[in-house]
């Protein structure tokens, strides 16, 4: 589904990502960890299409195709979404508006038909239950005075109602207490399927408790230095990012 | 550069002395001996001040280039082909298109108040359906059209009617209401304004007279005869303990929508104790119009007065507002939006005299700044020494869509007392790249989402301004942004 080979970016002049090599395939999760700085965010922001990246090397395939030519509407159209780690406020504009305004955007690029008022409303109230959202949550202006959960579970809220084909959650457990770590865990899991493709960007493992990974890489210095199972998270966890550092010899 | 500067200006001066010899006869109100007077006295205050220079402070950033370079003459009313089911038709379509536009874009309040129910929001759609009003002036090519107008009779002597017909019909009535010393600000646009006065309604509302309809009053062109000099007189005279709501409505109905006319408008409203004034501006015109108007507004004891505005299309749109609270408890807010496109400049001018103790006065004005487009507000709140306790707040927020756009925001307060209260703030800022990013990674095209986040700067002004809503800004989000 996704096929990164030795991606480099950068971003002002500054290297960033630094020869990346990923394979995901319908149906799997995979986790991504590693230290602060290490290029995880920029990594899913270049996959979402943001524009202030440079990529100076290598090739991004999705589903066939070249990724990289595409705008960030376009990419999210052919159903690749990234569940932001700063989800942004934007005052004025109500998350009922927007979930539906986002929705009708990809039926109509997929040639479905549009949902109207009626049947959309029907449609996000069972989403909404998916993350123990209340209906007040669709009335206020998108993540605008939320708190951390709330933006975070409205991240999901959107992912389950868009059904994309690759998701990329961009340390979505970070700010959460244990009780939002579990409701958005249980929202992820709901959406798991042999078509679907996740990718976690985490620094802890306590995500990876509730949402288990078919593979796991660890990201330092632009690069992936390690590929495992569920096991090499365990192993970080147990023994920190420094270990593994020295053992391929990056400190 | 000096001289030629200094020859424009004279030849400007000269030109409007020539036209007033030429038309000075035919102007409204011949047989006014006082007006002559007042006609003359004011020419002659425009010919030693001339346009005003960059020099003056409320004028630095106002381009006035075209209105010196270009001479301006007044035209006779000419016949022309509009009747009632025309007009009917043609401003249907215009706020037919402005619904068209507005379903396209993202804001669908409606959509969302059907979703949360909330009615409150449905912003009496009603009251902006075309020709919806109880009372109609319209006013074709600066004259009154009276058969395209509707105005009942009114009880307690309350008159709704135009200028030159009350110096015909009713002289001695307008001169015993009408104060124009006591209101207007001396500035060269008000002389010129009151040299060649030709016509605007007249509104007396007798003690204790409330309307529940708004007074709709349209100024419509449909001349396409270039250089055209159009000055408009409005006179709204609210006695006591009396309510009225009033909708200007400046609109270029020419096919080309290219007409060059210098429209030149003042509008007088006295408010007595205990009344209310609502007083709506959406500006329209013509591509190449030059649209210079003057608010000006005196207010007696517990009166309250509200101004709101809609500044859209234009080449150079200078709208003033000029408001003295004279009596205690006397209030006012004044709110506008403003959105220039192109090469247009749109610039406000607000100024609030706070003469007496305990009068308040608030004031929001939000724009919108794209292409070459530039746009001024400069907002002077005056509190004088015996207007103790008084407020005043004001606050003006601009976004600039272009980095080629410019504005220039000026809050001025004079304050010669202590026990007061006042506020005011600026800000200019761009739109918001993340939220910009965020909506795309929603599937949004880069104009939705650009449409989306002006819907949401402008949103709150427009809740606040009760007659405009979604349907009023058709010109507001017709561009694509696909570009950026």
């Amino acid at each position: 589904m996704l096929v990164i080979k030795n991606l480099h970016a950068e971003v002002d002049n500054k290297k960033i990502l630094r020869g990346i090599n990923l394979d995901i395939k319908p149906g799997e999760i995979h986790a991504i960890m590693g230290p602060n700085g290490s290029g995880k965010s920029t990594l899913a922001n270049v996959l979402a299409g943001r524009g202030n990246y440079t990529l100076s090397q290598g090739e991004i395939n999705y589903l066939g195709a070249d990724l990289t030519g595409l705008t960030p509407e376009l990419r999210a159209r052919a159903g690749l979404f990234l569940a932001f780690q700063y989800p942004v406020e934007i005052p004025g504009v109500s998350n009922v508006y927007l979930l539906k305004a986002s929705l009708n955007a990809i039926h109509k690029a997929r040639g479905e038909t549009e949902l109207d008022a009626m049947d959309f409303l029907k449609l996000i109230k069972e989403k909404l239950k998916f993350v123990e959202m209340d209906q007040d949550f669709l009335y206020r202006s998108v993540n605008t005075g939320f708190s951390g959960g709330e933006k975070k579970r409205n991240e999901i809220l959107q992912m389950a109602l868009l059904e994309p084909k690759l998701a990329i959650l961009d340390e979505t457990d970070s700010g959460l207490d244990i009780d939002a770590l579990k409701i958005i865990a249980q929202g992820v899991n709901n959406l798991r399927s042999p078509q679907r493709a996740m990718v976690l960007i985490t620094h802890y493992q306590r995500l990876l408790d509730y949402i288990k990974p078919d593979h796991v890489h660890i990201l330092a210095g632009g690069k992936i230095i390690r590929s495992g199972d569920f096991s090499l998270a365990q192993t970080l966890e147990k023994e920190g990012y420094t270990a593994i550092l020295q053992e391929e010899s990056l400190v | 550069m000096l001289n030629h500067k200094k020859n424009v200006d004279e030849n400007a001066i000269t030109h409007y002395c020539l036209e007033y010899q030429h038309v000075e006869k035919k102007l409204a109100g011949q047989n006014q001996k006082h007006l002559n007077q007042l006609r003359r006295d004011a020419l002659k205050q425009f010919s030693t001040q001339g346009f005003p220079s960059k020099k003056q402070a409320d004028w630095k950033y106002t381009s006035l280039t075209a209105l010196r370079q270009t001479p301006y003459f007044i035209v006779a009313p000419k016949p022309y082909n509009l009747d009632i089911a025309t007009l009917y038709s043609q401003q249907l379509d215009f706020w037919q298109g402005a619904a068209k536009t507005s379903n396209r874009s993202v804001f669908k309040i409606h959509e969302d108040c059907e979703l949360s129910g909330n009615t409150a929001k449905n912003l009496s759609a009603k009251s902006i359906e075309p020709l919806s009003s109880d009372y109609r002036l319209v006013f074709v090519n600066g004259f009154f059209a009276p058969h395209l107008s509707t105005i009942p009779i009114l009880a307690n002597n309350s008159i709704i009617s135009n200028l030159s017909t009350m110096l015909d019909h009713d002289p001695e009535h307008l001169n015993a209401t009408w104060k124009p010393k006591e209101t207007v600000e001396k500035n060269s646009f008000m002389h010129l304004n009151t040299a060649f006065m030709q016509d605007g309604v007249y509104i007396y509302l007798a003690a204790n007279t409330r309307l529940s309809s708004p007074i709709e009053i349209l100024f419509i062109n449909t001349d396409e005869t270039p250089h055209r000099f159009i000055p408009l007189r409005n006179i709204i005279i609210a006695e006591e303990n009396s309510q009225a709501t009033l909708i200007e409505k400046y609109i270029d109905m020419t096919p080309e929508n290219n007409a060059n006319y210098f429209l030149n408008t003042v509008t007088e409203c006295h408010l007595g104790t205990n009344s209310r004034i609502d007083h709506y501006k959406s500006i329209n015109e013509s591509k190449q119009a030059q649209h210079v108007g003057n608010l000006c507004v005196s207010q007696q004891e517990n009166s309250h007065f509200s101004a709101y505005s809609l500044a859209l299309s234009g080449a150079l749109i200078r709208s003033d507002v000029t408001v003295k609270l004279l009596a205690p408890h006397a209030t006012c807010e004044l709110k506008g939006l403003y959105y220039a496109v192109g090469q247009q400049q749109i610039d406000h001018c607000t100024q609030i005299d706070h003469v007496s103790p305990q009068t308040r006065s608030e004031e929001f004005y939000k724009g919108i700044i794209d292409d070459r487009a530039r746009a001024t507000f400069n907002g002077k709140v005056i509190v004088r020494e015996q207007a103790i306790k008084s407020k005043a707040q004001q606050l003006n927020k601009n976004l600039l869509l272009s980095a080629h756009a410019e504005v220039n925001s000026k809050p001025q307060l004079e304050i010669f007392t202590d026990d007061i209260q006042c506020t005011h703030g600026a800000s200019i800022g761009q739109l918001d790249k993340d939220a910009l990013f965020y909506l795309r990674t929603r599937g949004l095209s880069v104009t939705a989402a650009t449409e989306l986040l002006v819907k949401a700067f402008i949103q709150d002004i427009i809740e606040q301004m009760p007659l405009f809503c979604d349907v009023t800004l058709p010109s507001l989000i017709k561009k694509t942004y696909e570009s950026i």
